[in-house]
């Protein structure tokens, strides 16, 4: 649903969502501004709407590089043992040393603050953090007889890890994924509300947040409000979805 | 007329001990083993836990690679680690590995036809269609139908998997079949369908079995010759009939004297195994 | 010949499964009297671990239950809440197959066999120390104090097992119920176990439900011995007895089964299909679909367990069989 909206939001939003209008500021609900405005006088449900945008394309970016790159060194890791695993393992260790937000605000501060610099930024320890996962997991079964049965059968090393290994992991990748994908939400909206993600005037429900602080001190608490409702319904969604999937995925063995 | 086939001397295996400083020493889980296999020829390991019984059967399927000693299969000779693909394939059409838990041997997210094809097409079979009927072929082998191809392992019962893992090995058209107590884990009206199972092959495709086993009863029904192992090193090997009505080697008698039956007394076991060792 | 210790009578248990209740023991009778040992065998899903955790009164959740288990007089399967926790700390006591699994591995062994008599028995922590000892003595364990003070991961299979006996001990129990105390366990140390049962029994008077799956153990340690399929006994006679004239084909089947040390013949006999959970059990009899011997009324009626030729069969053909011998497949 959320997803079906980002992708029409342009459509579906009543009013521009950066049309800015001092008289109207701050408006209660009423028929021309369904959710009311901000203290530009910008529309909130339109915001809204043009937000879940970036909420969702933030952590699909930092999923889609992560999720990935992450699997694929776990797999390499746990597979050739020995010196590369020590190498993969302690890069993972030096990463998670370092906390992804402040990475991220590093990245902004060294580059132009964006979404995307805040995504890749982030990208780097969601890597560590599936790898670390997955790694353990993937050393578990290479260990179980049928990997050795095929080893023994004289199948390839490749064939064994994406043919075999990789599906059965799958469970426990998709969980990880879904799990990465709702605390790169949260990371990607503490940035926003930092002024180092998403610029203004772009919508986006954790700049959003950080804006209405100013309303909420006047009594207007709407936008803060909205926007932390829709950061929490995505979140559960993306659980929902994710748990769903894993047990599909669980049922199949 | 002598023509062995699997031809293991002086075989060691250590691992390197657990632990840190002083405390890590290597454990020796092999030492010093030898033993040869005729053509059609059916041996037995037999040994209790900690025997080393289950590493020389690893070293045999390559998936140990041994520290010292040798191993020839079908007059190919295998010292070191065999690790690229090619290798193993040679080896794997020589020797095969049937394992003792068919609960874990088989990839749970593939479809026994599936697996079946796999084996096929990393051996031999390029055709695809071809491959489908010697699929078939194969289940009905090891007395199993045809509409089992379509199954995951996990609806199939410990037997049906064990039949398939078997299966599996025969797709590469083996010498020798090594079974790392394959039948343990069966419920025992199913074990001896295996045990049938495993007979028969023997006569019908002329293999040579190695059968590793802790089960002297088993170890009688599918061997004529056997080896017995006590930490790493054989303690006695022979003919199992005579082995086993005229045993040599205390250890052998224990484990004889261990086995239960009417107007069992267990304490003269323990007796006997004290009096071992105190002579040891 | 006085009362028996334990009786089992028409015993069927289910558990809900989905909207389904799944049944697992589907009529089980036994008895077992002072002192005396019954073996159960059974394959798997045969319901014999159930059977013995029932006698414990210990179900399943959400468990129906019909049937009575009586122990010297009184009932189990009804009884209050403290009546059954001191029948389970003073009356029976089990031991089961993997004792690493049931000793908890962050305390000390003295620890695990001291806490149940001091916190439910009210004994004093010198006075169960004490009868620790020389419990871990008679269970043939050299330096029961050094072993007091280990924990479990310090400690072989085969000692644990001991320990495990031990504890079972503690509360000075009549029946000593024992799921498969040898399956995971090297056959020397197998042995070793059996022995120290035997010795304890002796000693204490225990009597005992075994419980397994090799029809040889359970000839060679019980008096009697119950043959469990699809959650029913389907055979019981005195151990000896059972070998020499198995009354069921089933058993047939089992024993036919075993390789044998003596002789290798050129086929084992065996047993079509596989063993099916009491929820699998047909109309008629439960191993009519694997028997050599079924009849069209096999099929319609399910026998119940009656006495024959000293033991007792559930099987219709029983009478018949037994008159022509069962050597020769139909």
């Amino acid at each position: 649903m959320i997803a079906l909206v980002a992708v029409f939001a342009p459509l579906v939003a009543p009013a521009d969502p950066n049309a800015v209008s001092i008289l109207e500021q701050y408006q209660s609900p009423s028929s021309a501004h369904l959710l009311g405005t901000d203290v530009s006088g910008r529309d909130l449900l339109s915001r809204l709407i043009v937000g879940s945008r970036t909420a969702l394309i933030g952590p699909l970016i930092v999923v889609l590089i992560s999720t990935p790159i992450g699997v694929g060194a776990a797999i390499l890791a746990a597979w050739r043992g020995g010196w590369l695993d020590t190498a993969i393992s302690r890069t993972i260790d030096v990463t998670f040393a370092f906390p992804g937000l402040l990475l991220a605000i590093v990245a902004a501060a060294v580059f132009t603050p964006s979404l995307l610099v805040a995504a890749l930024a982030l990208s780097i320890s969601y890597t560590a953090y599936t790898a670390r996962v997955v790694r353990s997991e993937a050393i578990r079964q290479r260990s179980q007889p049928y990997v050795e049965a095929l080893w023994v059968q004289g199948q390839s090393t490749r064939a064994i890890c994406w043919q075999h290994l990789l599906p059965n992991l799958m469970p426990l990748i998709l969980a990880q994924l879904t799990l990465s994908f709702a605390y790169a939400t949260v990371d990607i909206a503490t940035i926003s509300f930092l002024g180092l993600g998403v610029q203004p005037p772009t919508a986006d429900w954790g700049s959003m947040v950080a804006e209405g602080q100013v309303g909420i001190l006047e009594g207007y608490p709407q936008e803060s409000l909205y926007a932390g409702a829709c950061l929490v319904t995505l979140i559960l969604a993306v659980s929902v979805v994710g748990d769903y999937l894993t047990d599909r995925a669980e049922r199949r063995r | 007329m002598s023509d062995p086939v699997v031809t293991v001397s002086e075989l060691v295996k250590t691992f390197p001990g657990v632990g840190t400083g002083r405390r890590k020493a290597e454990t020796r889980a092999v030492s010093d083993v030898s033993f040869t296999v005729q053509r059609g020829g059916a041996l037995a390991i037999v040994g209790e836990s900690g025997s080393g019984k289950t590493t020389v059967a690893r070293c045999l399927a390559a998936l140990e690679a041994p520290t010292s000693g040798s191993i020839e299969v079908c007059g190919e000779r295998w010292t070191g680690k065999q690790g690229s693909t090619k290798a193993r394939r040679r080896r794997a059409r020589k020797i095969q590995l049937v394992f003792q838990d068919p609960y874990q041997s088989l990839d749970p997210r593939q479809q026994v036809g599936a697996a079946l094809d796999e084996a096929l097409r990393v051996h031999r079979v390029r055709d695809g269609s071809k491959r489908d009927d010697e699929v078939l072929d194969l289940l009905e082998r090891v007395g199993l139908s045809g509409e089992v191809a379509d199954f995951y392992p996990r609806v199939l019962s410990g037997g049906q998997r064990q039949r398939v893992a078997i299966a599996r090995a025969l797709a590469a058209e083996p010498e020798v079949m090594v079974f790392d107590e394959s039948v343990a884990a069966l419920d025992v009206s199913i074990q001896a369908q295996i045990l049938n199972l495993v007979s028969d092959l023997r006569e019908s495709a002329g293999l040579t079995t190695i059968f590793i086993s802790h089960d002297l009863a088993v170890v009688r029904q599918v061997s004529e010759s056997m080896i017995v192992m006590r930490r790493g090193v054989v303690v006695e090997e022979g003919s199992t009939i005579d082995v086993l009505n005229s045993p040599a080697d205390p250890y052998t008698k224990m484990l004889i004297a261990s086995i239960p039956r009417i107007g069992w007394d267990p304490g003269d076991v323990l007796r006997a195994a004290s009096a071992d060792d105190e002579r040891r | 010949m006085s009362a028996p210790l334990l009786e089992i009578e028409d015993i069927c248990l289910a558990v809900p499964d989905g909207s389904q209740m799944r049944p697992l023991l589907r009529g089980v009778s036994l008895s077992i009297g002072v002192g005396e040992v019954l073996s159960v065998v059974g394959e798997s899903g045969s319901g014999k671990s159930v059977t013995a955790r029932a006698v414990l009164g210990m179900l399943p959740q959400g468990a129906e239950a019909t049937g009575s288990v009586r122990f010297a007089g009184s009932s189990i399967l009804d009884a209050p809440r403290d009546e059954l926790r001191s029948y389970r700390a003073h009356k029976v006591a089990m031991i089961f197959q993997d004792p690493r699994a049931y000793i908890n591995p962050v305390r000390r062994i003295g620890d695990y066999l001291t806490e149940a008599a001091t916190s439910i028995g009210g004994m004093r922590r010198g006075a169960a120390r004490s009868r620790a000892m020389e419990l871990l003595e008679a269970a043939l364990i050299d330096d029961p104090k050094w072993v007091m003070d280990r924990y479990p991961h310090e400690l072989s299979g085969g000692m644990l097992q001991r320990v495990m006996i031990a504890g079972a001990l503690m509360g000075e129990p009549e029946l000593l119920l024992a799921d498969e105390p040898t399956t995971a366990v090297d056959v020397s140390t197998q042995a070793e176990v059996m022995a120290i049962l035997g010795r304890l029994r002796e000693e204490f008077d225990l009597a005992m439900m075994f419980i397994t799956h090799d029809l040889e153990l359970a000839a060679a340690t019980g008096d009697r011995t119950a043959v469990m399929y699809a959650g029913r006994i389907v055979e019981q006679q005195p151990s000896t007895l059972l070998h020499e004239r198995p009354l069921h084909p089933y058993t047939v089947g089992l024993l036919g089964s075993r390789p044998s040390l003596e002789a290798a013949p050129d086929r084992l006999l065996t047993i079509d299909g596989r063993p099916i959970a009491a929820a699998d059990a047909p109309a008629g009899c439960a191993f009519e679909p694997r028997c050599a011997f079924a009849e069209e009324s096999c099929r319609a009626q399910d026998p119940r367990l009656h006495p024959l030729a000293g033991g007792e069969v559930a099987c219709l053909r029983a009478e018949q069989l037994l008159e022509r011998g069962m050597d020769s497949r139909v």
